[in-house]
């Protein structure tokens, strides 16, 4: 199980991008640096980047899912993730970009009819919830000149921040002693309940 | 505390117009201040990731807060802002060699640390770094944005409230 929910989140991005796409394009992770190839003549490329500058914001803790018989594994919801990310996609020609454009629009809002934005599944961080606002496109025709047709899209992605703890056995007797103190107590105030 | 006015059917439609505007006036000024906020925030996050550059027109001195017909703007003019928000992907063309050039003459010239006669080779060997190496992308203002979404309810409810006693 990943650890790092911004990770898991673009590996989940990518892997949609690259399903709904096919072989319309290339789907990378990560911002193209020097030393990587791009053969945009071949094919179109998409790189989703995320920005270095997560929010996190913490909430009250929710239980989300227990497990285990002897020692508890609880898994709780802590905070919420907010991170920027930018898709953008490389064409040799403005033709190509105007054909594939469209095709990363449609993966971008999976929801439509319903609601417009992106909705995924992480299954690499305990399987929560993803969701991308999408903003509008942009289009950047500074490299046109070197037979590159750039659009990019910014995505505000929302997802869980989650903790994953441990409940000694000792903590499970106290709650089975709570319990039943409880149900006797129940069972002396049923005679007078009407 | 309950907000209660007492009105006739006739004067209502005017009095919420009057009200309305008074609010539309007060979320401008919100905004505006919003964007002033965003704008030191700019500034802290161009410091934070290294992007300082203090010059006319440097990155850092290019954020500007200004009030518009519906609100209020937050923008960097400076050339080369989009480049440093969305990237640029390395061996393209560019970039521009008179913004470099002139940061040259600015900093390293005016120091002592570069000759004037060598400014020129100094900023085509810096042209040629960024050119080979390509820019990622910053976020400064997406992010800057972002949080200026966090602000702007928060501070526009806190002032109608305080408008309306």
């Amino acid at each position: 199980m990943a650890t790092d929910p911004i990770s898991s989140a673009l590996d989940a991005l990518v892997t949609h991008l690259a399903s709904e796409l096919g072989s319309s394009a290339t789907v990378r992770r990560g911002w193209p640096e020097a030393a990587v190839e791009m053969d945009v003549g071949t094919k179109p490329e998409v790189a989703v980047t995320a920005s270095p500058s997560p929010r996190a914001t913490l909430v009250s803790p929710r239980e989300l899912d227990e497990s285990g018989s002897e020692t508890l594994t609880v898994t709780y919801r802590v905070g919420l993730l907010e991170v920027l990310v930018q898709v953008d996609l490389w064409c040799a020609y403005r033709a190509t970009r105007d054909e594939v454009a469209p095709l990363v629009e449609a993966a971008l809002h999976n929801q439509l009819p319903r609601t417009s934005g992106l909705w995924l599944t992480q299954d690499d961080y305990y399987s929560r919830p993803l969701s991308f606002d999408i903003e509008a496109p942009g289009t950047h025709e500074q490299d046109a000149a070197a037979g590159e047709w750039r659009s990019s899209w910014t995505l505000r992605l929302t997802t869980d921040l989650v903790v994953q703890t441990e409940l000694p056995e000792t903590g499970q007797i106290d709650i089975q002693l709570i319990t039943e103190l409880a149900s006797e107590y129940i069972t002396e105030i049923t005679p007078i309940t009407p | 505390m309950a907000d209660t006015i007492v009105t006739t059917a006739r004067r209502l439609p005017s009095l919420l117009r009057q009200r309305l505007a008074g609010d539309t006036a007060l979320l401008r000024r919100v905004a505006y201040e919003t964007c002033l906020r965003g704008e030191a925030w700019a500034v802290r996050r161009t410091d934070e990731l290294g992007l300082v550059d203090n010059g006319t027109p440097g990155f850092k001195g290019s954020w500007k807060s200004e009030p518009i017909t519906n609100g209020a703007e937050l923008r960097n003019d400076v050339l080369y802002a989009g480049v440093l928000e969305y990237g640029r992907r390395a061996n393209r063309p560019g970039p521009p060699l008179e913004p470099i050039l002139e940061w040259v003459q600015r900093k390293l010239v005016a120091n002592g640390e570069v000759a004037a006669k060598d400014a020129e080779s100094v900023a085509r060997a810096v042209r040629w770094s960024i050119h080979h190496k390509g820019t990622k992308p910053r976020f400064v203002l997406r992010d800057t944005v972002a949080q200026m979404r966090v602000w702007f309810p928060v501070e526009a409810v806190r002032q109608i409230k305080r408008r309306r006693g």
